[in-house]
């Protein structure tokens, strides 16, 4: 179980990953207007490398044992 | 009207790039949809945002209350996710409209759509194809904030062409129209040449 929700949780991130490199792709190949292009993407990957980076804080913090021993 | 902005028609588009831009080419028009089109489809993000701080003051009351007593981590972790796709989401819409643009250069008119993430549709007509320009404002908002649609109809084929929720759509149109009668002035003079053995 514990295992299972490990690679449940890095399935989610893969995802979040996978959508945010096609979107910075986009604005990348098809920029009408290079500057406000390449600080879109800063901005986007800066916010974006938070949010994972607190997420997987959150996840190390989570003690996954007493999880499921209290849940099953 | 009322809040309607006027575009600087004469504004320089020099820095301005796009995939399959000849050599020579000037861009006279950048359109894209009017910002109040995001806006409305913001809407439901500010709906969601309002959802996911009430969720983050009182979700775990919730959770505890009626599901179960839930460990303050894994709330927290549920809670990275769904900003995390928030902020995802955000940007889809974004792009979505950031990429949808209908360029206007001085012998062609480009409509570059995106559909979604991986659907993009692009295509262009030449001034002198052009056989009918209209323009529609249909609504209160659009109305109020000076936005509509503008269509082209071409002379080869049955298809339109549709410029979706630009601002300014009448003057866009009087600016096609000018183009067109320019491209098929120069073409009647090039005939002429032609017939007269100039070339």
């Amino acid at each position: 179980m514990v295992f299972l929700f490990s690679v449940l949780y890095w399935v989610f991130v893969s995802i979040a990953v996978i959508v945010a490199l096609m979107i910075v792709y986009h604005i990348w190949t098809y920029y009408l207007n290079k500057n406000l292009a390449i600080s879109t993407i800063i901005f986007f990957i800066i916010t974006f490398l938070i949010l994972i980076l607190i997420n997987y804080a959150l996840f190390s913090s989570v003690d996954l044992e007493k999880l499921f021993s209290s849940i099953f | 009207m009322f809040f309607q902005k006027k575009i600087d028609y004469q504004h320089s588009y020099k820095n301005i790039n796009f995939k399959g831009k000849r050599d020579g080419e000037e861009i006279i028009l950048l359109l894209r949809r009017h910002w109040m089109v995001f806006f409305l489809r913001f809407v439901p993000f500010l709906l969601l945002l309002i959802v996911l701080i009430f969720f983050h003051t009182v979700g775990r009351e919730i959770f505890d209350f009626f599901i179960f007593n839930i460990d303050k981590n894994i709330f927290y972790l549920l809670e990275s996710f769904l900003w995390m796709f928030y902020w995802l989401a955000l940007f889809v819409v974004w792009v979505n409209f950031y990429l949808d643009v209908w360029i206007v250069t001085n012998n062609r008119v480009v409509n570059i759509e995106q559909l979604g993430l991986f659907s993009r549709h692009t295509s262009e007509l030449k001034h002198n194809k052009i056989q009918d320009v209209t323009s529609e404002v249909q609504g209160l908002v659009p109305t109020l904030f000076g936005y509509g649609n503008v269509y082209i109809q071409t002379a080869g084929n049955k298809q339109r062409f549709v410029f979706k929720q630009i601002p300014e759509s009448t003057n866009t149109r009087n600016i096609i129209m000018q183009l067109q009668k320019k491209a098929l002035l120069e073409e009647k003079k090039k005939e002429g040449e032609i017939l007269r053995g100039k070339t």
